[in-house]
């Protein structure tokens, strides 16, 4: 255990103490993870993560703090195992801060203006504060826009994610005891196995997908069950001796489909949250008085805020959809803004659609391995 | 031996492969990057298209990572595009507009730039290592490549390369082996500088745009300027002003359809027409107007003659309200016809036949409502008959009548109207055409030449005037502590007579600059284009008989001869659309002058003030009075005191109320006559010009001048007799020496640089002149109802001389020095602000970061002599 990982928090202790207890069965299963219940054997192989809430706030934990310390240390110390991986995920650190610095520079130093251009610099920063946030927003959230129906129509979750166990480069200077406790410090996780972990998700990669993390290896489980049921889903026929070779061509051009409509419609919904942000009824937000003018009780205060934005919001979206309030229409901006939010919606549905149509279906419902041969022996580089 | 190998698929089938062809690996196709700076962008542009095909390819389920990966950059690109697209449907201007786009080209250049500029040049000065090197794959894929550092294709750089690198980075030649020492080393300072990167890469991208716009944005500004210049002057001399448009535009056609469509009938109004004419540009409130009088006298002819059409007519007009009324619309049809219009039945035939051929519209009306009314009295009776009589107004008759004159179109009228249209539609076009013109030199927008001078001209004063940004913050507000500052900023630049001329130069040069451009070359040529403008449309109008409209563009009664004007020009011109242009454009350019004018005035106060030539001038104002006026005379600190008041906030209304000083009273015109310099012409004439020689033969020769052409011409003399021209013009303008030097030589600096020569003295001079002549003057009276164009300003102030607008008092005033001072400083406070805290940050960011970069790569020797195989 690592001294980083102890600062940081990462629940490491409850991994390691959970070791001697019994391994329940359904630990096994390829839809139940819990951290706190598997065996110290299972930390050294790569293992799939259910998609709900708790994974996804231990991997947010795990890469944040992670940016914030071990990341950047071994980056900065030019250490041998600081990968793509590491590198990636301090991209997120760029991302925050530039969404931070847009907004210091739109509204840093308009209170120093005088009083009459700091109301107008302010009602424009504010502005372009939420442009900032929305942007933000509106990127990540869309992606969920594509990624739940093609989940749902045919049970390939893009998101599904899984911890990776890599094996670190071991130290060339291992004797040296200074060295060493240095290395030890920046290496990561569980410094003990020599391993580190990455939180990836399954079908990042298109080229290389890790389908077999989907099967179930437990004893008297059938071992294709994950796949069995993308079949059964996307109509490839039911009790199929090789459903995975069936249906791994399949999962990877849906993965591609609906990832090339993410990345394109993202953008999209990102400009039309900053060109809802710019709208004029948010400046309303700006006067809200501090609570002790209003003599309303905090219950009361927080219903009032939450009604004034709810009515900003709503007036906003209307106000984008309009090109202006109150009679003020600018009809460029109108123009402008609903075929921004037309494009986007446009990628996102053809998206959707594009992704979910199932061409192995149209003419050969029984596919024979010959099919996946060519298939996959067609796949070129680039 | 065969090189024929069979291969056995799984569903029995064979495949023969010829190993002599295939059995080797491929070699490898990849290659570093090395693009020469002039070949980027269409690097640049490849690049996109590639990549704009990856989503192409990931849309077929195709793409590969890399592709996939390299769509965010096209999505990326797009979605600045849209949110540029957005944000510039709210700027009105256009170089903000501009500034849009730049802003997000500036911000995507900042994304790729920064560490190229910041991170990767540095190091790869001091190690030979470039981190942003890129290369391309065996299969065409385009990477970094250091961006995985535990993936680095070393065979892409050949020992040559490699052992460079060591070179600059110091490696000792004895190490063993050395190349992975180098590569070691050149991976470890990828893996630092790629985290640098994206350290620094969140705040440096988003203050780099700034910074970088922020810069860019007066070039931009000076660039778009000229261009506007250039190409809409372009655009006025390829104006074939004589060369009629063949209006050949959708909106032509649609007007010519209308008009086909309408052939053999009527139309019942104007309104579409009009819409038609005007071309939906309603740009004077005027244009619909005249079209209307015109097409009015076109379409209509008076038709006094009662047939089965009107009577028709009246009934088509009549039957709805009657309807509404009550009666059925079958007991009205036979009411009509009952009563026979046509027949014999005596009464009302006999009415028709009363009305001759010349019977007036009011007979009409009369013998249409006796129809009605029978019609009425006859029919329905009680109640509902009064209830229906009420209905028959006058005005229902006028629109029975109206609808009955109305001409039917025929060819000719539709010919007519076609040729209206494209005289209307080139009209338009030329007009456009010097709207443009005019906007890019002294229009009222944020885009015209003047608005730009007048942006910048506050700054470089106050850098001038050695003001920093603490006093700023104080200048930027409204009171007496910003004043008061002010004030002492101009008490202690006027004690420095360098500095006081180059401020003054300063101001000098921006009016210098916008008068190359306006001045009285330009003024001409613009009267030309409008009078050429305004002559073609008003004859060709006029021919067409629309003569209402032709009058409304060039003026009623417009009789040319070849001398010139006919007398009556002022008011034949009144209230044409030749005249409005014409005027706008002058008050535009004196409003913008004025102002600055007023600046130069209010420091040159000061400096005489402070010289003392301001009491010298006091004195000899005094000794000139009359015996009747001289107890009046002030008190000279109280004159003093008022005189800065004047100059520094007295808007037009305070130049209306005539100034009294603590019991003593001095006419407000002395008054102005000092602050706005010009003595009167025979004080300067007999106290100034003459004292300045005592030679008897010289005098007479300059009296003789006067007597001819007034002090204009005892000045022409006495320049030809060598008098200093400076003392001479002090005494004309009244400036200070100082003042008057620093004028002319902005002035001779803008002969240089751009051939043209302005004469900044002799403009002030006439403006000094018209404030007189018209602010001063206390027979002048505001007469708010006179329009604007009763005036000509072109300096000779030709008839009503006690007469003004409020428009061209406000223009001849022009803003305070306060005022501009303030709204500069206000601008100039925040701008000061905002790069002081974020250049200073932009600047120890980039310094930090460059610096950092000196601390990386660094391998101990001892590890570089370890022989172990992991060193790697």
């Amino acid at each position: 255990m690592s001294k980083i990982s102890a600062i940081i928090g990462f629940k490491q202790n409850k991994i390691s103490s959970g070791a001697n207890q019994d391994v329940t069965s359904n630990a096994n299963s390829p839809y139940y993870f819990d951290p706190t219940r598997v065996s110290k054997d299972e930390l050294k192989e790569s293992k799939l993560l259910p998609n709900n809430l708790k994974t996804k706030w231990e991997i947010a934990k795990h890469k944040c703090l992670n940016t914030l310390s071990v990341y950047p240390a071994k980056g900065f110390a030019g250490d041998k195992n600081s990968n793509f991986y590491e590198f990636l995920t301090m991209g997120m650190f760029p991302y925050v801060m530039g969404s931070l610095t847009f907004m210091a520079l739109f509204n840093g130093v308009t209170k120093y203006f005088a009083p009459r251009c700091a109301d107008a610099a302010k009602k424009y920063g504010f502005g372009m504060a939420l442009g900032v946030i929305f942007y933000g927003l509106a990127k990540s959230l869309s992606r969920k826009l594509i990624s739940t129906p093609v989940a749902i129509k045919t049970g390939i979750d893009m998101d599904r994610p899984y911890r990776k166990v890599v094996d670190l480069i071991p130290n060339p200077s291992q004797n040296d005891s200074t060295q060493n406790k240095k290395e030890k410090l920046l290496s990561g996780m569980n410094k003990e196995d020599n391993t580190a972990f990455e939180y990836h998700t399954a079908f990042e990669s298109v080229d290389f997908p890790r389908t077999d993390l989907f099967y179930n290896r437990a004893k008297g489980k059938k071992r294709n069950e994950y796949y069995d049921m993308i079949a059964q889903k996307n109509g490839f026929g039911t009790n199929l001796n090789d459903s995975d070779q069936e249906v791994k061509p399949f999962i990877k051009e849906v993965v591609t489909k609906a990832r090339t409509a993410q990345n394109i419609s993202q953008y999209l919904w990102a400009a039309t949250g900053v060109a809802l942000g710019v709208q004029e009824p948010w400046s309303r937000l700006i006067n809200i008085k501090p609570r002790k003018y209003t003599g309303l009780s905090i219950w009361g205060y927080a219903k009032d805020i939450t009604k004034t934005t709810g009515k900003a919001f709503i007036d906003s979206c209307k106000s984008l959809f309009n090109g202006g309030t109150d009679g003020v229409i600018n009809k460029k901006s109108r123009y402008v803004g609903r075929t921004i939010i037309a494009l986007a919606a446009a990628t996102t549905i053809f998206g959707i659609l594009n992704a979910i149509r199932n061409p192995y279906m149209k003419n050969n419902k029984n596919m024979s391995d010959s099919k996946i041969f060519n298939d996959s022996s067609k796949v070129k580089e680039d | 031996m065969t090189s024929l190998i069979n291969l056995v698929l799984n569903d029995k089938r064979t495949i023969t492969l010829d190993t002599s062809k295939n059995i080797k690996p491929e070699k490898p196709k990849g290659y570093l990057v090395n693009t020469p700076f002039y070949k980027v962008p269409v690097e640049y542009f490849g690049d996109l298209a590639k990549d704009t095909y990856g989503i192409v390819k990931g849309w077929r389920g195709q793409a590969n990572d890399h592709a996939l990966g390299k769509q965010n950059d096209v999505g990326l690109k797009l979605g600045a595009a849209a949110i540029a697209a957005y944000l510039l449907t709210f700027r009105q201007a256009k170089l903000p507009k501009i500034m849009e786009i730049v802003g997000a080209t500036t911000f995507l250049s900042s994304m790729a730039l920064w560490p190229k500029l910041a991170i990767a040049l540095p190091l790869k000065a001091r190690t030979g290592v470039d981190i942003q090197q890129k290369y391309v794959d065996s299969y065409g894929r385009k990477k970094y490549f250091y961006m995985d550092s535990q993936y680095l294709p070393w065979d892409l750089y050949s020992k040559e390369q490699i052992n460079k690198m060591g070179q600059k980075m110091k490696v000792p030649l004895d190490v063993p082996n050395r190349d992975e020492v180098i590569r070691e080393k050149a991976r470890k300072l990828s893996v630092q500088g790629n985290t640098l990167w994206m350290a620094t890469a969140g705040f440096a991208t988003p203050i780099m745009t700034a910074l970088v716009c922020n810069a860019l944005e007066p070039v931009i500004e000076k660039a778009k300027q000229n261009y506007d210049l250039k190409k809409t002057q372009k655009v006025m001399d390829s104006l074939n002003l004589n060369n009629s448009n063949t209006a050949s535009s959708k909106a032509a056609k649609e007007f010519d359809a209308l008009i086909e469509s309408h052939i053999g009938q009527r139309f019942e109004t104007n309104k579409e027409l009009i819409e038609k004419l005007n071309l939906g540009k309603y740009r004077t409130a005027l244009f619909p107007e005249k079209l209307n009088t015109d097409l009015d006298r076109i379409l209509s002819n008076v038709n006094n003659d009662i047939n089965k059409e009107y009577v028709s007519r009246i009934y088509d007009t009549m039957i709805e309200p009657l309807s509404k009324a009550g009666i059925e619309k079958k007991e009205l049809e036979e009411a009509f016809k009952s009563m026979n219009l046509y027949g014999k039945q005596k009464d009302v035939v006999s009415k028709f036949k009363a009305i001759k051929p010349s019977s007036t519209a009011e007979d009409l009306r009369s013998v249409t409502k006796e129809i009605l009314d029978k019609l009425v009295t006859e029919k329905v009776t009680g109640k509902k008959g009064k209830a229906i009589k009420a209905l028959i107004t006058n005005e229902q008759i006028d629109n029975v009548i109206n609808l009955h004159n109305r001409k039917i179109i025929d060819e000719d009228i539709a010919t007519q109207l076609k040729k209206v249209f494209k005289e209307m539609s080139n009209y338009f076009r030329r007009e456009e055409a010097l709207k443009n013109w005019e906007n890019a030199r002294f229009g009222n927008n944020a885009d015209s030449m003047a608005a730009y001078s007048w942006k910048r001209v506050s700054n470089e004063i106050f850098s001038a005037m050695g003001i920093n940004g603490k006093e700023l913050d104080i200048l930027k507000n409204e009171g007496p502590a910003s004043k008061k500052l002010f004030e002492q900023k101009v008490e202690k630049l006027v004690q420095n007579p360098e500095k006081y001329k180059k401020v003054i130069s300063k101001i000098a040069k921006k009016i210098a600059e916008f008068d190359t451009v306006n001045n009285e070359a330009s003024r001409t040529q613009y009267r030309n284009y409008v009078d050429t403008l305004c002559d073609l449309s008003q004859n060709g109008l006029s021919k067409l008989g629309f003569t209402s409209t032709a009058n409304y563009i060039g003026g009623r009664n417009k009789i040319f001869d070849e001398t010139g004007l006919l007398l009556n020009e002022r008011e034949a011109l009144s209230g044409s659309i030749r005249n409005y242009k014409k005027v706008v454009r002058d008050f535009n350019v004196l409003g913008e002058r004025a102002s600055l004018y007023r600046l130069i005035q209010t420091l040159d106060l000061y400096k005489r003030i402070n010289d003392g030539t301001f009491e010298a001038e006091y004195k000899e104002i005094c000794s000139a009075l009359s015996d009747q006026m001289k107890y009046r005379k002030p008190n000279y600190k109280d004159l003093v005191k008022l005189s800065k008041q004047v100059m520094m906030s007295a808007g037009p209304g305070a130049h209306e109320v005539k100034h009294n000083l603590k019991g003593r009273y001095m006419t407000y015109k002395t008054l102005t006559r000092l602050l706005f310099g010009a003595m009167p012409d025979k004080f300067v004439i007999n106290n100034v010009i003459m004292n300045m020689t005592s030679d008897k033969n010289e005098r007479a020769i300059i009296s003789a001048a006067a007597e001819k052409s007034g002090l204009k011409g005892a000045y022409e003399a006495a320049l030809e007799l060598g008098f200093d021209k400076v003392k001479l013009n002090k005494y004309r303008t009244g400036l200070a020496e100082e003042t008057l030097q620093s004028l002319y030589e902005a002035s001779i600096q803008k002969v240089e640089r751009n051939g043209k020569a302005v004469d900044l003295v002799e403009n002030i001079k006439t403006y000094m002149q018209t404030f007189i002549d018209k602010v001063s003057n206390y027979r002048a009276k505001l007469n708010p109802r006179m329009l604007l164009e009763e005036h000509d300003v072109s300096g000779a102030m030709k008839g009503l001389p006690d007469r003004m607008s409020p428009t061209l008092k406000a223009k001849l005033v022009g803003s305070t020095t306060e005022e501009l001072i303030r709204k500069g400083a206000q601008e100039a406070a925040n701008r000061l602000k905002w790069l002081k805290v974020f250049g200073i940050s932009g600047g120890v960011l980039l310094v930090g970061t460059v610096l950092a970069t000196f601390f990386f790569g660094h391998l101990p020797l001892k590890e570089m002599y370890m022989k172990d195989e992991n060193k790697r």
